[in-house]
């Protein structure tokens, strides 16, 4: 199929004007009764769960920043553990003469 | 004359409904609904779509009314709901569309023949293609939109337009082709 022909056919489907005057028929009616219905509904509990997102992101931050801190300090001890490990390790060494 | 002069534009329309008058809406629905009912007349099977549609078109507006800021008119404004309104819809229906028969269509394209036929052939192609490549033909080469237009009314860049624009004449070509063969 070439250029051409595809473009027939889309002439000819211009041409069709779909009507509508059957559905736009007592439209602003039906919509307006939608929209009280709608109105009159309550909303569903989800709907406000995106109002709790500060409090969310707020408490995700305070559990960061708490883990953070613990891990600094677990680590600062550690590291003075280690060391102190390690300092007592190469006096053992030194003194019985077992190499490394 | 005196009852022109006395009509409310939109923007007293608009300003009516954020008041709580129903019947401004209603106003303003009758003066755009055609427009809107001739943009998802192209993508509805039948009437009881189109008036979901529509209305879901209409009820979008109606919430989103507080963010119009009047830098566009309003009918522009309703317009690109209704293109997005229809892009959900035919991605949401599109496996229903697939299944569509091609019985009772004629096989084959006919230059010079039936215009209802050619219309149906083209029809049920175009419910094969995927959401984005059918609106991007629908609005050019049905609508006989600009590619500005276009892509104001999508919110795609121009160039991005284009691309969808050629790639779904392609694939378009391609299952009339395959269909030709058959």
């Amino acid at each position: 199929m070439n250029d051409e022909e595809l473009n027939q056919l889309f002439r000819s489907a211009r041409a069709h004007q779909p009507d509508t005057s059957r559905a736009e028929y007592g439209f602003e009616t039906r919509l307006l009764a939608r929209l009280r219905t709608d109105r009159e509904q309550p909303a569903p509990w989800y709907a406000f769960t995106w109002k709790l997102m500060p409090a969310f992101a707020a408490v995700v931050v305070v559990i960061g920043v708490r883990t953070v801190m613990e891990l600094g300090a677990d680590s600062n001890s550690l590291q003075t553990a280690i060391a102190g490990d390690h300092e007592e390790n190469t006096l053992v060494t030194y003194l019985t003469g077992d190499s490394l | 004359m005196s009852a022109y002069l006395d009509e409310p534009n939109d923007e007293r329309l608009i300003q009516s409904t954020l008041t709580g008058d129903e019947e401004a809406f209603a106003e303003l629905v009758r003066r755009h609904k055609r427009k809107v009912f001739r943009i998802a007349a192209r993508f509805a099977r039948h009437d009881a779509e189109l008036n979901d549609i529509c209305q879901e078109i209409f009820v979008k507006a109606y919430q989103k009314l507080k963010s119009f800021r009047g830098e566009a008119p309003f009918e522009h404004w309703v317009s690109r709901i209704a293109v997005r309104s229809c892009y959900d819809f035919l991605r949401a229906t599109r496996r229903n569309r697939e299944t569509v028969s091609l019985d009772g269509i004629e096989i084959g394209t006919q230059p010079d023949g039936n215009i209802e036929h050619a219309r149906e052939l083209l029809g049920w192609a175009m419910a094969k293609l995927s959401a984005d490549e059918r609106l991007v033909l629908t609005l050019l080469e049905l609508d006989e939109r600009s590619v500005r237009e276009t892509a104001e009314l999508t919110g795609w860049s121009e160039s991005n337009v284009k691309v969808r624009a050629f790639r779904a004449r392609q694939a378009l070509r391609k299952i009339l082709e395959a269909n030709h063969e058959r």
